[in-house]
């Protein structure tokens, strides 16, 4: 009974002004503690390169940040050991001397590449979880019954995603010459389905217009279409024309649903070191009147991974959660600094000499005045944070942009 | 025994991974996926006592789709504790962790597949099964099929293993390790509740040591590349005896006192005191 009572007369003391012990455990909505992971997904159909994309975005993550203050890192053991076993599959098949496809198997279910992108001494970083799956479960025909379950869920991870980046297979589109090869397009990459789930994930983005939106259309193998990067003709012009009509409809829906969505077109090599030797196109067996096709790659010597532009959407992912994370620890360190100034105030308020002798013998005073350097404490403690990650969107600024990235 | 096989088609487009025929009502591993990569090999038997399951992943195969990629099998099996048909199913676990431990001249399980599945068969059964509304000859015809190619493998030597802690973890290249493993599914089959399993992420003993609470124990294998010492590595040593140390020991040693009639009163008073003097002041 007496705790309410004395609680309610320290209240009357304090003049009503909200107090906060040193002793209580940590507000939640500091910006470091909140810690529920961003979302970052893959939209795209089977053997566009989602997963090569993945590996190379994991594998590149060490040298492509440095000198940018952010560390990309697994969260948990499990994505550690995912990354570890990739890049050995793809170093083991490039050391052998020739490409092996078995190096990039095709995805059996859903995979969570749990990620965190640690800035500076902070000590739980930006967290954020990156889906990957098998892309034929965009197509209900080819999902099975069994994954129907699974492939909601990735809906919902995807509708969720602050970042959507669209794997393109820059070899469909630059060797489909004929018109049945040009008629098999939308059957091979699906741009129909993929305008449906990028319309829906820009219907959520709609809704949270303070949040982070970033539309990437990255085409994959581009090794054999640009000259900057060991490749010996530049049809950069034509692959870039080629997307941007075939995927005209997906960007327009998705700028009139979000209009804050930032869109970038970045073509990368994740490999870097293949030369597409042939493309075979030859009619699908299970859909009738359709064409697949077959490319045949070499390795380049020295058989060394040289990926390009796979930094640039590193950059990209990297700035656009360090800016989101950065907005959110704004707000919080002004929250910090009224309430340290508050408490400040009520710490330094002289009451009349009978009331602050009584405070001082009862304790108050001092509780106020640990009060007050504490919360001044954690005031500084959140700018430190907001100037570390300012710091970090700064210098992820900076960073150049390889020149086959263009804003769409 | 129920018999499920998960397979790639030869299409580059339209040839992913489904289960021909039917799926089972419930992916059960898949509460184990942090354990292990789906695309990859992995070994998991699973026992309540009354039924037993098993699912084997990435079962490699000579096939090739189109664009040259290497598909694999998954092969799921399921029954109750004394089907006679579960030597069948410690057949492929016996030759699927064999191939995995590279023993020298080991039958393939994925080669016997191979042969009772050739790629027409696979594409027929494929185009039942999405297609034709043929699910249900589609799963005869994979049970019978997969049955077939089981029964050509060797029966593994049933001979007893050492002694092996309930619950321990091992490298899957140990031949001893495989061999208690193999003994422990063999229980599992026969009514015994337990887990045996060859995960590929795991590279240490701690990770999968939460496998320890399924009820029977757990027999654990792991890659080669794993940092484990040789022979079975217990998951679950005795535990120390706890000495009493802190509060908690303190406060168990002294039971909480109640207040006396004197200091209840001498409470009581020094706080009416408080309040007048705090009526006074305001």
């Amino acid at each position: 009974m007496t705790q309410p009572l004395f609680a309610e007369l320290l209240r009357l003391l304090r003049g009503g002004v909200p107090y906060r012990s040193p002793f209580t455990p940590r507000a939640t909505t500091t910006a470091r503690g909140d810690d529920l992971p961003f979302k970052v997904s893959m939209l795209g159909p089977t053997s566009v390169g989602k997963t090569s994309l993945i590996s190379a975005l994991l594998r590149e993550a060490e040298s492509a940040l440095i000198g940018t203050k952010v560390i990309l890192e697994p969260y948990d053991v499990e994505t550690e050991q995912r990354i570890v076993t990739h890049r050995r599959k793809i170093e083991g098949a490039l050391y052998a001397g020739e490409f092996d496809p078995e190096a990039v198997k095709p995805n059996v279910e859903e995979v969570i590449f749990r990620l965190r992108l640690a800035t500076g001494s902070d000590e739980v970083g930006i967290r954020f979880d990156l889906l990957d799956y098998p892309g034929g479960w965009l197509d209900p025909h080819r999902r099975g019954v069994e994954n129907q379950e699974s492939w909601e869920e990735c809906l919902r991870f995807m509708a969720q995603s602050s970042v959507l980046i669209v794997p393109i297979d820059a070899v469909l589109i630059m060797e489909a010459q004929l018109t049945k090869q040009k008629q098999s397009l939308p059957f091979l990459l699906a741009p129909g389905e993929v305008r449906d789930i990028a319309l829906r994930w820009a219907s959520e983005r709609a809704e949270r217009p303070d949040e982070p939106a970033l539309l990437v259309f990255a085409p994959t193998k581009c090794e054999s279409y640009f000259a900057d990067n060991g490749g010996l003709h530049d049809e950069s012009e034509k692959l870039y024309n080629q997307t941007t009509r075939l995927y005209g409809q997906v960007r327009t829906a998705v700028m009139a649903t979000a209009p804050h969505t930032k869109i970038y077109y970045v073509p990368v090599d994740t490999l870097g070191c293949v030369q597409l030797i042939s493309a075979k196109w030859r009619p699908n067996a299970m859909f009738e009147g359709t064409l697949e096709c077959l490319p045949h790659f070499a390795i380049r010597p020295p058989a060394m991974l040289r990926p390009k532009a796979v930094d640039s959407i590193l950059f990209l992912l990297c700035r656009q959660l360090t800016e989101a994370r950065s907005r959110t620890a704004d707000v919080v360190a002004k929250v910090s600094a009224d309430r340290a100034a508050e408490a400040a105030a009520l710490a330094d308020r002289s009451e009349g000499l009978f009331r602050d002798l009584f405070l001082r013998l009862i304790g108050e005073k001092a509780l106020r005045e640990r009060s007050r350097d504490w919360l001044a404490g954690e005031a500084r403690r959140e700018m430190a944070y907001l100037d570390r990650l300012t710091e970090v969107v700064d210098k992820l600024a900076e960073q150049p942009h390889n020149d086959r990235v263009r804003q769409w | 025994m129920r018999v499920y096989l998960r397979a790639r088609g030869q299409d580059r487009v339209g040839g992913e991974f489904i289960f021909l025929g039917r799926a089972p009502e419930r992916q059960w591993w898949r509460e184990h996926r942090h354990y292990f990569e789906a695309e990859s090999p992995t070994v998991l038997v699973v026992s309540d006592g009354a039924t037993w399951r098993v699912m084997l992943a990435g079962v490699p195969t000579a096939l090739r789709d189109v664009s040259d990629r290497a598909p694999t099998y998954t092969v799921v099996l399921d029954g109750a504790a004394g089907d006679p048909d579960a030597a069948l199913a410690l057949r492929l676990v016996d030759a699927f962790l064999a191939e995995l431990g590279e023993v020298a001249d080991s039958p393939r399980a994925g080669a016997v597949i191979d042969a009772q599945l050739p790629p027409e068969v696979i594409e027929r059964l494929r185009a039942w099964t999405l297609r034709d509304g043929r699910q249900d000859e589609a799963v005869g015809e994979v049970a019978d099929r997969v049955c077939q190619a089981l029964a050509t493998l060797p029966a593994p030597a049933t001979a007893g293993s050492a002694p092996a802690p309930a619950s321990w973890v091992s490298l899957i290249t140990d031949a001893t390790a495989r061999a208690a493993a193999l003994h422990r599914a063999a229980t599992l089959f026969a009514g015994t509740a337990g887990i045996v399993a060859y995960l590929n992420l795991p590279t240490q003993a701690a990770v999968v040591r939460p496998l320890t609470a399924t009820a029977g124990g757990a027999a654990v294998l792991l890659q080669s590349e794993a940092a484990l010492p040789s022979g079975l590595v217990d998951l679950d040593p005795p535990p120390a005896p706890e000495r009493p140390t802190g509060p908690k020991a303190l406060a168990g040693a002294a039971p909480a006192r109640r207040p006396t009639v004197l200091e209840i009163t001498t409470a009581a008073a020094l706080v009416a005191l408080a309040v007048m003097i705090l009526l006074m002041i305001f």
